[in-house]
């Protein structure tokens, strides 16, 4: 890796200012999971590197009335453990837990987990410039492309690694974030996009943001809900296709619900149509069976992922199930 | 890895006094009492009736704790603390798979602080370790001509420098101006007319080995009552050893000294000499303890060569290695096949005909070969075995465990069970059919047992049929192997006046716990417990050669001169004692805790007091291995297999619950050993059968998973759960009666791994790994159909 400057800033503020707004020239450390891989690879060779570890305040898990409040230098294993975020966000607890192996999960932080870069093959391979890195084509999408995206690809196809980032949205969960312009807040789906609008690794961060914190309001009365992810590798592996599901229930039918799927897109996909399908549903194998087809039915797949389509079939209709 | 390591110093063959004598071998069961012809200075076989104290036991490997409390040595280890002025290299290697290098430019590189030694590669098509000397140039600037890169990774420079960090500067600073040429990695594509040609010279990418024919291919397809033809592809596996193969070269005037991650110091020594144009006595070669090769490690290779060219260079001891990346362009590769098969048989079973037509490619390398292992599985009267190796513009083939087998079982285990569902026959049943009888060989018991502990009559129960969506089924293969043991071997043991041994061997231990096995061996034969025995290899400084490590040969070749030369000691001990004992030496024995001779076993020396006498002159004896004995050298080393597993319909996802793997050496030396060696075969015979496969971007011609994070390895979690079962037919091969055991656990796992699998789908994959995105497209396909 090339040599950097390591900062250790005591406040978001002095972060913000470290961080400038040129993020080839410098970079944010939490656990580092994700950001020493492309270090070593010179994926990324930023001059300053700024460490959020070194921020007080950023590592509590907070649970009230109003709801849950995750910083995000929380460790994936935290949030994996504990008792209320199990109790009541069992979505997000089922993420975490389901993330990496259990070192990935003792170093990684919620924070870095959400704004992870791709982990497409080609872009994770110094020697391929792509478009993801300025480059001029895809390799992906006509080459090896297995791992990758079956809904809202275009012109980039990766796959969306994160499993924390479904299941916030399935909560509907809202970030804080501050940056040079000050502080705002955005519903953590709005935290994505897709490349055809924008090309940086799917996030919708403006330049020089730091994440602070998720909030995710109380669940409401009669509701539950699940993260199911399949691994190619059960132990520890991305997700091949993933779904967070929310449900509020009334008088055996669904009441309000939101999805939203890893591993199937550049983005965490949200599918619109099939939580319409599903609002007003009874939880049986029928409506898990047409919710699963409306989810698939737009997908494009490539030519080495088509089978993403019926595992995207089986995971959504099993998650769904598993809420009956 | 078929043996090497036949170095320089092997002693011409001498004529030899013989002897014959009788061993009681086989199963201990139904034993046979054979007459064999042995050089005179052979000791007695140890054999069915012997009774031994240490061989055959769990005893713990020697080196265990040193290891597990990180006391031990490996050559990735060494650092400037043990070796002051030490450099770090690192190779710049060619991204792209086939490429004119126009320039090299080197001179930034060269003035950075810290760099003391930079070499370019600058001739030359392909990069040749044994050619260094020849192609490398110290300029820093060079418009070679004719220098060709052929595959991604291959070697265009290096650097030595003071750390790590600033080595890996060095390298990113030499400027290389390439121009491309057009490439093929797929070796489907590399056999069309007009494909580019990867080697110079050659008129295609193609070289056909001779084929293996036995009786007559189209009467044998005559006979046949029933055929089947199938085509099934294997991929490219990667061989990621723990330890990424690492060399630290030392000169002291023209003598150099190599600490190496290899499986053969000798074969390493020897080319280095070679190479570096310096007699053997001169090079030094050691390895303490390897992080493993799996065949990847033998010879010098580009790693040793550079090492010691940038030694050389820089005046200074240089350490070199590779990292992950590096290793898994660069390193090695199983090579991957395109198997077509056909097979005849009578409607009772009886094969009449075999063929296989099978290409693959090794990358720049040679050797795809799949077959051999077809010839020697079952019986069958006429065959005939094609093999074709395709260059392609990626790393080279490298020996792979038990290569070309796990390859070749995959296609004739498939085709056997397709084979026997054609002809409405239990799969077993047709093995047992056209199972190959040999002399002491156990292959029926090792059917029973596997059939008995798998549970066999329960594939009854299972298949496609029942309601829930994850069906079961179980399968299996036959593990075969030849054996390749034998000399030369020669071994040095010691016994000090404190009573303790020492064995010294130069053999290294390559994980396999050849270590332990030597000391476990010195130990019974002198009587002795095995924390008396020291043990000394790794180290061609010890003039005591040995075989490199591979194709099963290690133990067997080793134990035989290490137990004769023990028993040259003790000799050499009762030779000292005799005298005070009033005895003649060839009169004494050591029983109970004693030396006396049997005639007057009043008049006695505890070992201590005997070795007490030996003060400051120690006693040694050598032993050398003598060649096997025949015909019982010709028999292979058997298995089977059974694999039970669960496929999940909707997913895709295959989980290998259970293996049952029976397989014999001869005399098992160390049962805990023994199933060490059959876990570590099954695990990566399982993680062929699911997950491993090199993936390259055809149009870049590079490799997309050249780590362990998309390059997928079985993790301890997905370990199905093993169970070894040891048969035991003592051979009077050796004087151990012993074989071998490297090999044949990863032989057949795939194959059974994949016949369970079909079994559960009612529908084959024909091609590994048995992924969920194959799973689930082959599902798909019958869907539709
Ligand atoms: C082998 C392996 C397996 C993995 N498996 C999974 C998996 O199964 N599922 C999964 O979801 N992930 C997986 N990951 C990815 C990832 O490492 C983890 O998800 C982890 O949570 C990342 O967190 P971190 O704190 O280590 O991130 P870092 O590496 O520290 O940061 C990641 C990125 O986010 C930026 N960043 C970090 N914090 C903030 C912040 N607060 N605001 C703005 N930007 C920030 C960093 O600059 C960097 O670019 C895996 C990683 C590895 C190496
Ligand atoms: S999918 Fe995206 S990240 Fe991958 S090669 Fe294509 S552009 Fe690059």
């Amino acid at each position: 890796m090339k040599e950097f400057m390591l900062f250790n800033p005591t406040s978001l503020d002095e972060a913000v200012e470290l961080l400038g707004t040129d993020s080839s020239r410098a970079q944010l450390l939490a656990g580092g999971m994700d950001l020493l891989g492309r270090l070593k690879k010179r994926i990324d060779s930023p001059e300053r590197v700024i460490n959020l570890k070194s921020i007080p305040g950023l590592a509590d898990i907070r649970d009230s009335q109003e709801g849950l409040s995750v910083g995000a230098l929380v460790k994936l294993t935290e949030l994996a453990e504990d008792s209320a975020v199990n109790a009541k966000y069992r979505a997000l607890a089922q993420a975490a837990e389901s993330v990496g192996s259990v070192q990935i999960r003792n170093a990684g932080t919620m924070g870095g987990n959400l704004c992870q870069k791709p982990r497409c093959w080609y872009y994770r391979h110094a020697d391929f410039l792509c478009l993801q890195k300025g480059g001029t084509i895809c390799y992906a999408q006509g080459g090896e492309n297995r791992y990758h995206a079956i809904l809202g690809g275009g012109p980039c196809f990766f796959a969306h690694p994160s499993d924390l980032a479904p299941a916030f949205i399935a909560l509907d969960a809202q970030a804080r974030i501050v940056g040079p312009k000050g502080q705002r807040s955005v519903a953590v789906e709005d935290l994505y996009r897709l490349p055809i609008i924008q090309l940086n690794g799917g996030l919708a961060l403006e330049p020089g943001e730091i994440l602070a914190e998720v909030r995710v309001p109380a669940p409401k009365a009669n509701s539950r809900s699940t993260y199911l992810k399949f691994k190619e590798k059960p132990s520890f592996d991305f997700s091949l296709a993933g779904v967070a599901a929310s449900v509020v229930m009334e008088g055996g039918k669904v009441s309000a619900a939101r999805l939203a799927l890893s591993g199937v897109s550049p983005v965490p996909w949200r599918p619109l149509d099939a939580e319409k399908i599903l609002t007003g549903s009874p939880l049986n194998d029928a409506t898990a069976r047409q919710v699963a087809d409306a989810i698939v039915e737009e997908s494009v797949p490539l030519l080495h992922n088509r089978y993403k389509i019926p595992l995207t079939r089986t995971i959504v209709r099993r998650a769904l199930l598993s809420l009956a | 890895m078929y043996p090497t390591g036949r170095t320089s110093q092997d002693a011409p063959e001498k004529e030899v006094k013989k002897k014959r004598i009788k061993a009681k071998v086989g199963l201990a069961e139904r034993p046979q009492v054979v007459e064999i012809e042995v050089p005179e200075q052979e000791l007695p076989v140890w054999d069915l009736d012997s009774k031994l104290a240490v061989v055959g036991k769990r005893v713990p490997r020697i080196e265990g704790a040193e290891k597990v409390t990180g006391q031990a040595k490996y050559a990735l280890d060494y650092v400037s603390k043990d070796l002051p002025g030490l450099l770090y290299g690192k190779t710049l290697r060619s991204p792209y798979p086939h490429a004119r290098v126009e320039k090299i430019d080197a001179s930034k590189a060269r003035e950075l602080p810290g760099v003391k030694a930079v070499l370019l590669f600058d001739k030359g098509e392909g990069f040749d370790p044994g050619k260094i000397l020849d192609v490398m140039t110290e300029d820093a600037v060079s418009q070679p001509k004719g220098r060709v890169v052929i595959f991604e990774g291959e070697e265009v420079a290096a650097v030595a420098a003071e750390s790590e960090s600033i080595a890996e500067e060095a390298i990113r600073q030499i400027e290389v101006k390439y121009r491309r040429l057009p490439h093929v990695v797929d070796h489907e594509e590399a056999v069309k007319p007009g494909a580019p040609i990867v080697h110079r010279g050659m008129k295609d990418n193609l070289r056909r080995v001779d084929p293996q024919v036995r009786g007559d291919i189209d009467q044998g397809f005559k006979q046949a009552e029933v055929t089947i033809e199938r085509t099934l592809r294997v991929p490219v596996l990667l061989h990621n050893s723990p330890e990424c193969h690492v060399a630290v070269a030392k000169w002291e005037g023209p003598k150099l000294t190599v600490w190496a991650s290899t499986q053969g110091v000798n074969g390493f020594r020897d080319e280095l000499s070679k190479t570096f144009r310096i007699p053997p006595s001169d090079v030094r070669v050691i390895t303490d303890h390897m992080g493993g090769g799996f065949g990847s490690k033998f010879g010098m290779q580009a790693y040793g060569a550079i090492a010691a060219a940038l030694a050389k260079k820089a005046g200074a001891p240089v350490k070199l290695g590779y990292d992950r990346h590096e290793e898994n362009l660069a390193a090695g590769n199983r090579p991957n096949a395109t198997m077509w098969i056909k097979l005849g048989a009578k409607k009772d079973g009886t094969l009449t005909a075999l063929h296989c037509r099978s290409f693959g490619t090794a990358g720049v390398g040679w050797d795809a070969t799949v077959t051999p292992m077809m010839g020697i599985v079952y019986k069958c009267p006429n065959l005939r075995l094609e093999d074709t190796d395709v260059c392609t513009h990626a790393g080279q083939g490298m020996p792979f465990r038990a290569p070309g087998f796990p390859q070749g079982s995959f296609a004739i285990e498939s085709a056997m069970d397709e084979l026997a569902a054609e002809l409405k026959m239990d799969p077993l049943a047709l093995r047992r059919k056209n199972f190959v009888d040999q002399p002491l060989q156990a292959l029926d018991k090792i059917y029973d047992l596997g059939a008995e502990k798998i549970g066999w009559s329960r594939r009854a129960e299972m298949g496609p049929e029942t309601s829930s969506a994850v069906k079961r089924g179980i399968g299996m293969g036959t593990a075969v192997w030849p054996n390749y043991c034998g000399p030369p071997a020669h071994c040095r043991v010691t016994i000090n006046s404190d009573g303790s041994a020492e064995a010294a061997m130069a053999v290294q231990d390559i994980g396999t716990g050849t270590r332990t096995l030597m000391a476990m061996v010195t130990a019974e034969e002198l009587g002795l417990p095995v924390e008396a025995v020291k043990v000394t290899m790794g180290d061609t400084g010890l003039e005591l050669i040995a075989p490199d490590s591979g194709g099963s040969v290690t133990a067997l070749s080793i134990t035989p001169a290490v137990r004769a030369a023990a028993a040259a000691a003790k000799a050499e001990l009762f030779k000292r004692v005799a005298p005070a004992l009033k005895a003649k030496p060839e009169d004494l024995v050591f029983e109970n805790g004693k030396i006396f001779a049997p005639a007057n076993p009043r008049k006695s020396l505890t070992w201590q007091q005997a070795t007490a006498r030996l003060g400051a002159t120690p006693v040694s004896g050598r032993g050398e291995r003598l060649p096997n004995v025949e015909p019982y050298a010709g028999i292979p080393l058997w298995g089977a297999q059974f694999a039970e597993v669960e496929v999940d319909t909707e997913t895709g996802l295959v989980r290998v619950l259970r293996i049952v793997a029976v397989h014999e050496a001869g005399r098992a030396l160390n049962p805990a050993m023994f199933e060490s060696q059959v876990n570590g075969g099954v695990m990566m015979g399982v993680g062929y059968a699911l997950l491993e496969r090199r993936t390259m971007d055809q149009m870049e011609g590079r490799v997309v998973n050249p780590n362990l994070e998309d390059y997928k390895i079985l993790s301890s979690f997905e370990l199905p759960e093993i169970e070894t079962v040891i048969v035991e037919p003592i051979t009077p091969m050796n004087n151990i009666g012993g074989k071998g055991l490297g090999e044949p656990p990863t032989v057949p796992t795939a194959a059974a791994v994949a016949n369970a699998v079909a079994q559960a789908l009612g529908v084959r994959i024909y091609e590994l790994p048995l992924s969920p995105d194959r799973v689930l497209e082959t599902l798909e396909a019958r869907k539709e159909a």
